[in-house]
């Protein structure tokens, strides 16, 4: 059966699942990424979860809590980054780096990990914000370094 | 409070229909756009796909702006849906021909902008006629005489400002009569 | 009774079985109920008294197209009620349909003697058998029909149609000015078969008979509306025109938004858009060419069909909205 066909046969509005590995290799990369995952969250107590999903909105792998809906912040992220990158080139204030939500209850960093990545970092509201940071930039470099070697 | 109207056209549709070219074919301003890469599946379809909107407008004579968005089409996206739309003063439904169940894309969206087409208007657009006929126009119009709405559907090609003037001009037919 | 009384009957539709009836019913009304009656030929709606196989897609599309005042005797489908209209069930008895021809031939003889007002015609005159059809009714029965036919003017065949395929062929340069021109008597049709058709267009391109008929309309802008819709006929459309391929006037977008909310009439649609009669005809006419309208039982609308009403836009936003045309270069009707 056409490729096309299985992808869209049911799902008018042509959403997918999230990226259900049909293959060994994105098995594999899918279960890197959550140790990055693991590792930022147990390196930095603030950190309540995380997740990795591409620039065009699907998500790729996620340690959130429970009823966070992955597929909901994979394509908010993506939107929210893309029109954030618009307004800093409209600024003329160069490539854009990240986007931070200071939010009543907690606060989300948005930022490119890669080309074709990104990483959505959700903290506690009373957060050492510089710390945060940081361990979300480790995160960051990892994956990058990851996606190359995948790539090669 | 509603706060200050906003006078918008918003274009929407699936991945491929050719919401940003019809923009860009009729407003004053080249289109702010929020295009990315393609990954997984959709790459067969399209190489970018808009992930928050598409942004112009047409200037009119007393300087007022008419603005014009185009929303992202997959449906995990459907927030932007309900932002865009607030307050705006109808809809443009693009719906790709080439696509292998266009007449279930058209349910689809119909469905899913319902509340704002009952407020305001829709108008619908069949792009990629003619390329691989998966439905003719008989068909859409059938299916929507099934509906029992009697939305007006044209063929058009996405990138002639002609074809997209002339959905506009059914578009305010149907908001003034 | 004088021989001018005689009631014309239309069979529409009737298959093998349906013609032996009648044939029989018809005979046994004449030689022994003394009633003239008069058969048309198959397919010929003009009559007084239309009998309608409602089982065949030939009856149903006819129906719709017959005027108020013609009697329908309807033979199978849905049983169906309303002026003028009665049915009978399937399969069909001789006596039962003898008794019910010869009560509507007895009442309609009476009113024939008593009032030549009374001869049901459709409402807009010109379109009787008699009449020399003209080019749109032409194109428009060959593509209801789905008949091959080939038009002539001066022995000279200029274009060849084929209402089954739904696609026609210039056979000269110019055909379809010259037969928009024509005067409806200079234009002769004849019949062709389907490898005729077939053989004589072989090098020809084939185009759209619907893009022609609609052009036709738009060329030929008839001030009369279609036979079997009346100027308080309500109309429904089934869909929009294709207006980004087929012609239009810039009337058209208002007239179809507002017929395709809920059936009207000719009349009621110059009131509610408030535009020029002829228009309101012209795009009725267009679209009744094109199949894409349906004219309703005189009972009234089908409540069901009526696509939703959308808010009334406020003044301040037809305001903007007339400028958003002009910007466009769209003409506002």
């Amino acid at each position: 059966m056409d490729v096309i066909e299985e992808i869209f046969r049911d799902q008018p509005g042509g959403d997918e699942q999230a990226m259900t590995a049909s293959d060994e290799g994105s098995r594999v990369l899918r279960a890197r990424l959550e140790q990055i995952l693991d590792g930022l969250r147990e390196d930095c107590s603030d950190v309540v979860g995380a997740i990795v999903s591409g620039v065009d909105g699907m998500a790729w792998a996620q340690r959130l809590p429970a009823g966070f809906d992955q597929n909901r912040f994979a394509a908010m992220s993506s939107a929210l980054l893309a029109l954030s990158d618009n307004l800093v080139k409209e600024a003329g204030e160069g490539s854009p780096r990240k986007v931070l939500i200071e939010g009543e209850g907690g606060n989300v960093f948005l930022m490119h990990a890669g080309e074709r990545l990104l990483l959505t970092v959700f903290t506690r509201a009373d957060s050492n914000l510089g710390m945060s940071l940081a361990h979300a930039n480790h995160a960051v470099e990892q994956i990058a370094r990851l996606v190359a070697k995948c790539e090669d | 409070m509603n706060g200050i109207a906003q006078e918008k056209i918003i274009f929407t549709g699936p991945v491929g229909a050719g919401k940003t070219s019809a923009i860009a074919a009729i407003s004053d301003a080249p289109p702010v756009r929020t295009d990315v890469a393609c990954q997984g599946g959709e790459r067969a379809i399209k190489a970018t796909t808009t992930v928050a909107m598409d942004y112009s407008y047409i200037q009119l004579d007393d300087g007022r702006r008419v603005h014009l968005y185009g929303t992202p089409g997959q449906a995990r996206f459907d927030f932007m849906w309900e932002l865009l739309t607030r307050n705006g003063l109808g809809l443009v439904l693009l719906i790709n021909n080439d696509h292998p169940e266009p007449l279930q894309q058209l349910d689809f969206y119909l469905d899913a902008f319902a509340d704002f087409i009952r407020e305001t208007g829709v108008v619908i657009g069949v792009t990629r006629m003619g390329i691989a006929d998966r439905a003719r126009l008989d068909d859409y119009q059938a299916r929507l005489f099934e509906r029992g709405q009697v939305y007006p559907v044209f063929e058009i090609d996405g990138r002639r400002g002609e074809d997209v003037r002339i959905l506009v001009q059914a578009l305010l037919a149907v908001l003034t009569i | 009774m004088s021989n001018e009384a005689e009631l014309r009957i239309s069979p529409v539709g009737l298959d093998a079985t349906g013609h032996k009836v009648l044939q029989v019913v018809l005979a046994l009304l004449r030689e022994e109920d003394g009633i003239p009656c008069g058969l048309l030929a198959d397919g010929d709606a003009s009559g007084h008294l239309v009998i309608v196989d409602m089982d065949s897609p030939q009856g149903r599309a006819a129906f719709t197209a017959l005027a108020a005042g013609q009697v329908k005797l309807l033979l199978g489908g849905p049983p169906a009620s309303g002026r003028n209209i009665v049915s009978l069930a399937k399969p069909v008895n001789v006596n039962a349909l003898r008794d019910m021809l010869g009560r509507i031939c007895r009442r309609m003889r009476d009113q024939l003697e008593a009032s030549v007002h009374d001869l049901p015609a459709p409402a807009d005159t010109g379109s009787s058998a008699a009449a020399t059809p003209d080019l749109l009714t032409l194109l428009g029965n060959a593509r209801r029909e789905g008949a091959i036919l080939a038009l002539a003017i001066d022995g000279k065949d200029l274009l060849l149609v084929n209402g089954a395929l739904r696609v026609f062929a210039a056979m000269v340069e110019d055909a379809e000015t010259r037969l928009f021109a024509a005067k409806p008597e200079t234009l002769v049709s004849r019949p062709l078969e389907a490898r005729t058709f077939e053989a004589l267009t072989q090098q020809r391109t084939l185009g759209a008979l619907d893009n022609l008929l609609w052009e036709c309309a738009l060329h030929v802008e008839p001030d009369r509306l279609p036979p079997g819709i009346g100027e308080e006929t309500p109309v429904r459309l089934k869909a929009w025109p294709n207006f980004t391929r087929q012609g239009f006037r810039n009337d058209y977008f208002r007239i179809a938004a507002a017929l395709a909310r809920q059936p009207a009439s000719c009349a009621q649609l110059v009131e509610i858009t408030g535009l020029d009669r002829r228009s309101v005809v012209g795009f009725i006419s267009a679209c009744d060419a094109v199949e894409l309208l349906v004219a309703l039982p005189p009972a009234g609308a089908d409540p069901e069909k009526v696509t939703p009403l959308h808010k009334a836009a406020s003044p301040e936003r037809r305001g903007l909205l007339a400028r958003l045309a002009q910007r466009l270069g769209l003409a506002q009707a």
